[in-house]
């Protein structure tokens, strides 16, 4: 029997919700071939999931936390530690894009993915501040400092 | 700043293949969870069997089947005290001094009497004086049972004799 979530079975959610799935874990990690491998384990975590999401935007925001854990999860990992954290990983071709990403990374991990819900996915602070299990002041005085910090790096290198 | 944001994050994308192998990725997992559940079956099966098996032999059996010799696990210290005196002087007389206040017994001590030996036991369970295993003198051959504060050294004074009997001739 093909269970589904949400009513969406595995096949349309890996579909659906990779790319952006992809994008967090990738500002996490800064690793292109680690953050589908996060990707995996977070779907593997869904098939074993015993609970039931009330309707597709439950679904994806539960994605988006299991994601961020797990890249979390993995910085933690004795593994890393011992390895050390690697060079940003040359994944977009562009020079302009390069560079913009190196100012994203020079962001906090918490701050790249307020930044990023908010801006890309359009979530609200509330909805972020559930979604990261974080009090809703916080978000927003993060999101202020981030993005007068982001729109600040990218200006100055002339960038935007 | 979003529109530079928003296009650069867009090129982030998943690799072509990745949809596909990680649905088999998925699948394979599924698998080796589902012969782990059923190795988990069949362990389990396994115990049950053993445990109806167990059930099965042990109800079958009559309780005297069960029943058990406890006499093997009681130990005798013949050295110890028994009764409800203490006795550390025990033989036969083999020899009786000319005074009869002493005497040997057949392991080879000297016991002595003085005036200060009780003779018999006056417990509130004891036999009256009358009916004890006591005769008025030491006899060869008779058995003895007594107590003495020191019990070693070439002549032991004893403290009570219990005992002073021949029980193939008996005299009250």
């Amino acid at each position: 029997m093909i269970r589904t979530f949400a009513s969406k079975n595995i096949d349309e959610i890996v579909h659906c919700y990779s790319n952006t799935l992809l994008k967090i874990a990738y500002q996490n990690t800064k690793c292109y071939a680690y953050s589908e491998d996060i990707l995996q384990d977070v779907y593997l975590k869904l098939i074993k999931y015993k609970g039931s999401f009330e309707s597709e935007e439950h679904l994806k925001a539960w994605l988006i936390r299991v994601t961020i854990n797990r890249c979390k999860d993995h910085m933690k990992s004795a593994w890393f530690k011992r390895r050390g954290e690697m060079p940003e990983e040359i994944y977009l071709k562009s020079p302009e894009d390069q560079k913009v990403m190196e100012e994203i990374f020079e962001l906090e991990p918490m701050d790249r993915n307020i930044i990023y819900l908010f801006y890309y996915e359009g979530y609200s602070i509330l909805e972020i501040s559930e979604i990261l299990k974080k009090n809703s002041n916080t978000i927003g005085s993060r999101l202020r400092r981030a993005r007068q910090k982001l729109k600040y790096i990218l200006e100055e290198r002339s960038l935007i | 700043m979003t529109n530079k944001y928003k296009e650069t994050l867009d090129k982030i994308t998943v690799s072509e293949n990745f949809e596909q192998s990680t649905l088999e990725y998925l699948k394979d997992k599924e698998k080796e969870d589902m012969r782990h559940i059923r190795k988990l079956v069949v362990a389990f099966a396994a115990c049950l069997m053993v445990m109806i098996g167990v059930f099965a032999v042990n109800y079958n059996q009559t309780p005297s089947d069960v029943t058990f010799d406890l006499r093997d696990r009681i130990v005798i210290d013949p050295n110890g005290i028994s009764a409800c005196v203490a006795v550390n002087i025990e033989g036969t007389i083999v020899e009786v001094a000319e005074d009869g206040l002493s005497f040997k017994l057949d392991n080879g001590q000297w016991i002595m009497i003085d005036d200060e030996t009780e003779y018999g036991t006056s417990l509130p369970t004891s036999a009256a004086i009358e009916d004890q295993f006591l005769e008025p003198t030491f006899r060869v051959g008779n058995s003895i049972a007594g107590f003495a504060s020191e019990p070693e050294g070439k002549k032991i004074i004893a403290y009570a004799i219990y005992t002073n009997w021949n029980w193939d001739d008996p005299i009250r």
